[in-house]
């Protein structure tokens, strides 16, 4: 004998058919004799008829034109796989990690560079140097020599207050070399 | 001496190229899964007829299940863009509508749980599509009272509400069954839970359903 628990239980079986059929029996024979479960049965059936004959929606007008332009872009962008993504962020990593390695050394120990210059000479005539530094310094023994030399001779070229003091200094057979700082040596490229 | 039939041949797909062009009308009359050979095998077309056949089934299998219609037809759009990504992964042994309705189902499922975490927007009531503007124009019978009239538009309410109450792993199991009449195992498949996981769910909202209705109809 079935009892209303089991018909209850087993009640979507019963409904969709899925029952054997001796089961199937059971079920019908308990139905015939128990209001309380035919109430049920009734009240699910017309609810569930309510809700199937609900008005269906449609896709809007553009729903199709919408979804051709989506899949247009995504013919047209470039594939990103997520194994092209972890490859460029592996990669991206690799060149931090390494750039990283470059710079803890730099600050370690400056990496140093050679690099030679070579000597720069100004050549001015013999003559304009005793005629303008000659008398002035020339006896002061905290002088040094190349001290001595001159600026080229005021080129009148009415360039305005400074145009004499800083014109090009001319260049002659008989020139005499300019000692400068010699700036070769070693240059520290982490400053 | 027996030979072997080919296997190999008939699961693979075809190459561009390989396939007679078709008209829009030879691809209405083709099964999902040829219409996916077709389509991988060159015929752009032939996504556009799975689209067109989907479509409104997807929608309204979304809609009952999240109750927002516009945000269901996103994730209608949502299920197509996945589908075409995917589409060359899809196994011809599987059915191409169980394929679909997963992708679908988990859609609508992050939709909900999104939701969750979100209170606010729950909001969007499901009665909102009963409101006048959004309901569509409909003839009366005559034959009708208007009590009789009000009478079923409030039974219409008070199911979709019920439906609307139910847990959503329960209310998925039961729009695919009682909306897209999926059987059992197809269900079992669509939300990978067994199938007396299928069957108790199903019955559980069944239930819940009745009794919520009850007082309406009885």
């Amino acid at each position: 004998m079935m009892v209303c628990k089991e018909f209850i239980e087993r009640h979507t079986e019963y409904l969709d058919g899925a029952l054997a059929a001796g089961d199937h029996r059971r079920f019908d024979a308990h139905l015939e004799g128990c209001k309380s479960c035919r109430r049920y049965q009734r009240v699910l059936t017309r609810g569930l008829a309510a809700w199937r004959a609900l008005p269906r929606v449609s896709a809007s007008p553009d729903f199709l034109p919408r979804l051709q332009h989506r899949l247009y872009h995504i013919d047209e962008s470039p594939k990103r796989s997520w194994r092209g993504q972890v490859g460029r962020a592996a990669a991206i990593a690799l060149a931090s990690a390494g750039l990283f390695t470059l710079g803890v050394s730099n600050g370690s120990q400056p990496l140093l560079v050679e690099v030679q210059l070579p000597p720069v000479l100004a050549d001015v005539p013999a003559e304009t140097v005793a005629e303008s530094q000659g008398t002035r310094f020339a006896d002061d023994p905290y002088v040094p020599d190349w001290f001595l030399v001159p600026f080229a001779p005021a080129l009148d070229d009415g360039g305005g207050l400074f145009g004499s003091t800083y014109a090009v200094p001319i260049a002659t057979s008989d020139s005499i070399p300019l000692p400068v700082e010699r700036r070769s040596g070693q240059l520290d490229e982490s400053r | 001496m027996e030979t072997k039939p080919n296997l190999e041949v008939t699961s693979r797909y075809a190459t561009p190229g390989e396939l007679e062009p078709l008209g829009r009308g030879e691809l209405k009359r083709l099964e999902d899964a040829e219409l996916v050979t077709h389509y991988l095998g060159g015929q752009r077309f032939a996504f556009n007829e799975i689209a067109e056949r989907y479509q409104d089934r997807l929608l309204n299998f979304i809609y009952r299940t999240i109750g927002d219609r516009d945000r269901a037809e996103d994730l209608v759009q949502e299920t197509f863009v996945r589908v075409y990504r995917h589409l060359h992964r899809f196994d011809p042994a599987r059915k191409f509508s169980t394929w679909i309705y997963t992708i679908a189902s988990n859609l609508a499922k992050n939709e909900l749980r999104n939701r969750a975490r979100n209170p606010l927007v729950l909001f969007h009531s499901l009665r909102k599509s009963w409101e006048a503007d959004h309901r569509p124009l409909e003839f009366e019978d005559t034959a009708y009272r208007p009590d009789d009239l009000f009478r079923k538009r409030r039974v219409r309410e008070q199911v979709e509400a019920a439906v609307a109450e139910l847990p959503e792993h329960h209310r998925v199991v039961f729009v695919l069954r009682e909306l897209e009449g999926k059987s059992y195992e197809e269900i079992s498949e669509i939300t990978g839970v067994t199938l007396g996981t299928v069957k108790s769910r199903l019955n559980r909202a069944r239930n819940r359903f009745a009794c919520i209705i009850s007082p309406m109809l009885d």
